[in-house]
This record gives C-alpha cells, sequence and structure tokens, in this order.
C-alpha cells in the first residue's frame, strides 16, 4: 500500500477529484498543525516541542483529511469529466 | 560521452545537452561533499562540541548513508533532472514535491553565505586583500562558470578535486604524528553542542544528493548513479573522521572556534609553506562546494518550472550555455547582498543540515511507494531492495534519523524549525496562488506522472521541448 496518497493511481480520478485533491488540504493541514504544535509548545513549556509539533501535524493532517473528504463528497458524481 | 543537444537556436529547450562519465561524477561528489564541512565548520563545531564532533561525524554519517540509499534506489530507476523534486512529487504528494524547490533557494543561499565566510578567513590568512571584494569576486566567477555549462565546471572540479586531496594529506598524515591524547581526555564538553554537531555535520554529506539532480547528464546512470554514491560516501566518511580526530588531538579543543582553524592549526605540525598549502586547499574547496551547489539546485528548479508549479520561465534552457540561466540567477545573485551579513556558521549548516533530511524523509516514503506507484521503473532498476527486508527498514530508519534531527534541533536551536515550519506556511500559500493560476486538475496530472519527462527525454536528441511562455 503507497503511503500519503490520495489513491494509487491519479489517472482514475476525475478532474473534478483532482482538482479538490491538488490543493493538498492534508499536506497543508499538517504544515499548520506542526507550526502551531512549535508555537503553543515554546509559550507554554520548552521541552514540550518534543512532541508538540508531531501532535499538531497528525492532528492537522487528520482534520485536512476529514476536510477534503467532505470536499470529494460535495461533488456531484456525475459531473466528473471536465475541468474545475 | 558528450552528446549534442541540437537545441542552440531555441532558448526554451529544457533539456541539457552535455553528458559526463564516472570520473567527473565522482570528482563532482567528493569534490562538494568534502570541501566545505572540512574547512570551514570542523573548527566552530569542534570549539562547541569538543572532542565528540569525532563522534558527531560518524552519527551525521548514518543518515548520509541512507540518503545515499535512497539516492542510489531512485536515481537508478528515475534518472531525472530535479530528481528530489520529481521523486517526492510523484512518488509521496505534489506539495511535498513542491516544497524541494520552493525551500531551494533558502538552502542554496545558506550553503553559499557558510562558503563565502569561510573562503574569506582562509584568503585573510594568505592576503591581505578585501575580504568583500574577494567574496564578491568569487560569487561572480562561479555564476559565470555554472552559464557556461555542465562541462566546464565538471572540468575545473577534476582540477580542484586533485589539489584539495593533496592539501589535505598534507594536514591529515603529518597531524596524526602530533595528536597530544591528552586532548581527547574530556570527550563530551557539551552534549547540546554535540547534538547540534550531528546535525549539522549532516551538511557535509549532502553532496551526494548531487547525482540524482543530474541524472540526464549522467552517463550510464543506472550504473554510475550507485558505484559514484557508495564509493564517494565511504571516501568522505573515512577523510572527515581523520580530519576531526587529528584538529581535536593536536591542540586543545578550547582554542578552537573558527572557520579557518585548520590552516591555524596546522601551523603546531607543518614547516613554515605547509599552513599555506592547507589554506590553499580549503580556497579550492570553497570553489568547488560553491559552484556544484548552484549546479544542482538549478536543475532541481528547472524541472519545477517545466511542470509550471515554478514560473515557466525558469524553466528555460541558454540557447548558446545550454544551462538553466534564469533559474542560476535567482540562486546565485541574491547572495550578493546576503554574504556581508554570514557570521552564524553553526546556525546556517543546522538549517541546511535540517531541511535536507527533512526532504529527504519524504524521499523515503516515496522510495516506500515506488514498486506501486511506478513497478516497470523499479523493476528495470540496475539497483533495488526487497520491500519488506530492505525498503521498510530504510524508511524507518530515516524517519527515526530525521525525528531525532527535529527534536535536537527545536531544543537546542529552536528559530531554525520556526524559520523552516514558518517557510513551508509561505509555501502552502504560494502553492495555493500557483494553483489559481493554471488548471489545478491538469498540474494535479503532472505533478503525479512521469510521461512530460519521460517523453521529453526520449527525445533530447532529436528536438527541443519549447516549455517558454
Amino acid at each position: 500500500m503507497a503511503i500519503g496518497r490520495f489513491r494509487t493511481d491519479p489517472a482514475e480520478l476525475t478532474a473534478a477529484e483532482r482538482a479538490v485533491v491538488a490543493k493538498q488540504h492534508p499536506e497543508g493541514a499538517l504544515v499548520v498543525g506542526m507550526g502551531l504544535g512549535i508555537a503553543v509548545s515554546m509559550a507554554v513549556a520548552p521541552a514540550l516541542v518534543v512532541v508538540g509539533p508531531i501532535v499538531g501535524g497528525v492532528a492537522g493532517y487528520a482534520l485536512g483529511r476529514r476536510y477534503r473528504a467532505r470536499r470529494l463528497r460535495g461533488l456531484d458524481g456525475s459531473d466528473g469529466s471536465g475541468p474545475e | 560521452m558528450s552528446q549534442d543537444g541540437g537545441d542552440g537556436a531555441d532558448g526554451g529547450t529544457s533539456l541539457l545537452p552535455d553528458r559526463v562519465g564516472l570520473l567527473a561524477v565522482l570528482a563532482l561528489v567528493v569534490g562538494n561533499a568534502i570541501s566545505v564541512p572540512i574547512y570551514v565548520l570542523s573548527g566552530p563545531l569542534a570549539g562547541r562540541a569538543g572532542p565528540s564532533v569525532v563522534l558527531a561525524v560518524v552519527l551525521a554519517a548514518i543518515p548520509a548513508g541512507f540518503v545515499v540509499l535512497y539516492n542510489a534506489l531512485l536515481g537508478s530507476a528515475m534518472p531525472v533532472a530535479g530528481g528530489l523534486y520529481v521523486y517526492i512529487s510523484r512518488l509521496t504528494s505534489p506539495f511535498w514535491g513542491f516544497l524541494v524547490p520552493f525551500t531551494l533557494p533558502l538552502v542554496v543561499w545558506a550553503s553559499l553565505l557558510v562558503t563565502a565566510t569561510g573562503f574569506a578567513e582562509y584568503t585573510r590568512y594568505l592576503v591581505d586583500l578585501p575580504s568583500t571584494a574577494l567574496i564578491v569576486g568569487l560569487l561572480l566567477l562561479v555564476l559565470v562558470i555554472n552559464i557556461a555549462g555542465l562541462r566546464i565546471v565538471a572540468q575545473f572540479q577534476i582540477l580542484f578535486v586533485v589539489a584539495l586531496a593533496a592539501a589535505l594529506l598534507v594536514f591529515i598524515v603529518p597531524g596524526a604524528t602530533a595528536v597530544n591524547p591528552a586532548n581527547y581526555a574530556d570527550p563530551f564538553p557539551d552534549l547540546g553542542g554535540f547534538g547540534l554537531a550531528s546535525v549539522a555535520m549532516f551538511y557535509p554529506f549532502l553532496g551526494f544528493g548531487l547525482l540524482v539532480e543530474l541524472g540526464e547528464e549522467i552517463d550510464d546512470p543506472g550504473r554510475t548513479i550507485p558505484l559514484a554514491l557508495f564509493g564517494g560516501v565511504v571516501i568522505v566518511a573515512l577523510v572527515y573522521v581523520a580530519l576531526t580526530a587529528v584538529l581535536v588531538g593536536v591542540v586543545p579543543w578550547t582554542e578552537l572556534g573558527n572557520a579557518n582553524d585548520l590552516a591555524v592549526v596546522s601551523e603546531r605540525f607543518l614547516p613554515p609553506w605547509g599552513p599555506s598549502v592547507v589554506a590553499a586547499g580549503a580556497l579550492f574547496a570553497v570553489v568547488t562546494s560553491v559552484s556544484t551547489a548552484l549546479l544542482t539546485a538549478s536543475r532541481t528548479i528547472m524541472r519545477a518550472a517545466r511542470d509550471g508549479i515554478l514560473p515557466r520561465p525558469l524553466s528555460r534552457v541558454h540557447p548558446r550555455f545550454g544551462t538553466p540561466h534564469y533559474a542560476l540567477l535567482v540562486l546565485g545573485v541574491p547572495p550578493f547582498l546576503l554574504v556581508p551579513l554570514a557570521d552564524e556558521l553553526i546556525g546556517l549548516s543546522v538549517f541546511i543540515g535540517l531541511a535536507s533530511l527533512t526532504a529527504y524523509f519524504f524521499c523515503a516514503i516515496g522510495l516506500w511507494n515506488l514498486p506501486d506507484e511506478f513497478p516497470d521503473h523499479y523493476e528495470n532498476a540496475a539497483f533495488r531492495l526487497r520491500r519488506y527486508r530492505g525498503l521498510l527498514f530504510a524508511v524507518v530508519a530515516g524517519a527515526l534519523a530525521t525525528a531525532s534531527f527535529w527534536v535536537v534541533t527545536l531544543v537546542r536551536q529552536p528559530v531554525v524549525g520556526v524559520v523552516l515550519v514558518g517557510w513551508f506556511l509561505v509555501g502552502y500559500g504560494y502553492y495555493r496562488y500557483r494553483l489559481g493560476k493554471v488548471d489545478a486538475a491538469s498540474m494535479y496530472a503532472t505533478m503525479t506522472s512521469l510521461d512530460d519527462h519521460e517523453q521529453a527525454f526520449a527525445r533530447t536528441g532529436e528536438l527541443d521541448v519549447s516549455e517558454g511562455d
């Protein structure tokens, strides 16, 4: 099983799905979460920087995946052949 | 060996015309890897970590070994220009791949600052000339050489690597006889300094990434890349250990801390002309490092621009010289303004090491995905591992090493981690902005496919791939 990809074969995606997936919501949210994890850790207790970025990154990634799934569910499945 | 790309009439051509063989590639890689750390970083790192800097070199060699493995595996399966960007965007995800060319300018500028600082220090040791003028002159020369073409760089590199090797022997061999074991008595005076030295010493091993960036320009890459990588890492690791052991063995570590310490320390055991030879070797090393830093990064940016995720003009190749001149200018011009600000050698080196190992972590994930995503490429690779015995171990070990680097950096030098994550955030904003400028669905298809590149690569000797807009 491949890691970190929405689908093993992007060619199987419709154009509308590709347009959503291209925005890389989980990856972007991971970066935001990691940044927040560092900021909060340094503000609360510097020792927390050991785990703060990891927790923030994982939480951000999970939220990003949920958001992307919601966006994909919102697509009309029959309207997948044209550009976004 | 040479290949005429036949593109002289079209400035939009994006494939590179020159090809280099094993000897030139090994010289490029060893010259790049063996330069800056030995001459510029060893003194400052030893002055902070003490004798433990030798162990830091050994520790840094571990992730470096994995990086070599990743490079060998991926370079063998998918030899392309801009390798790291292509591997990560195709095999892990487009955004992580995009971060490579987006972050690369910062890494290159930091690298140039470290190198230029060392250049100034060693130049002042030899001659009394204005250091700023020398640095600007050096950067200008290197920029011109890079724009003029890879073959010229490779020829310079071979010459300089020979001179560098001679200078290193002049330091290491006589120096080994002057070592005082008492100087090793307190091996770990500062554990935090030792941790940072381990991260910073990863930077010197980054020259091995050069190979995959030059995939299109290497003769018989399936054979040349693994040979050059494994030969190079053995040579470099041995030299680093020997040199740092001599450095901290000849004088008490508390006397170290400057970029030109190798020349200064060599006064203890060499005849009067000796330190000048060591310093001259440093200048050769600096030149090779600066030149290859621009060489590799410009190819990565060129490849990303071909895909359209960076501005298209950055993919253009000069009609006469056959080099990505706009990408080179983006990388080579800003350091002229930044050089006078360079004084944080260790911080800059930690930044380079952390950013690079993070990129290689995503590269490792891509390596795991390779057999699924591009099974034909993997099957046809001249060099590969078994999935669950070799690849899994390589990925997990790379993840652990990357996590260790982040923890050490955030604990000991948090500003570096904050700057890097902040830059990634800026990168996500730019990535989304860029997507808004193009057809996002097409961009995603492009950044998950090798089709465009393979078609272009197949036509290398026939015609151009005009991508300018």
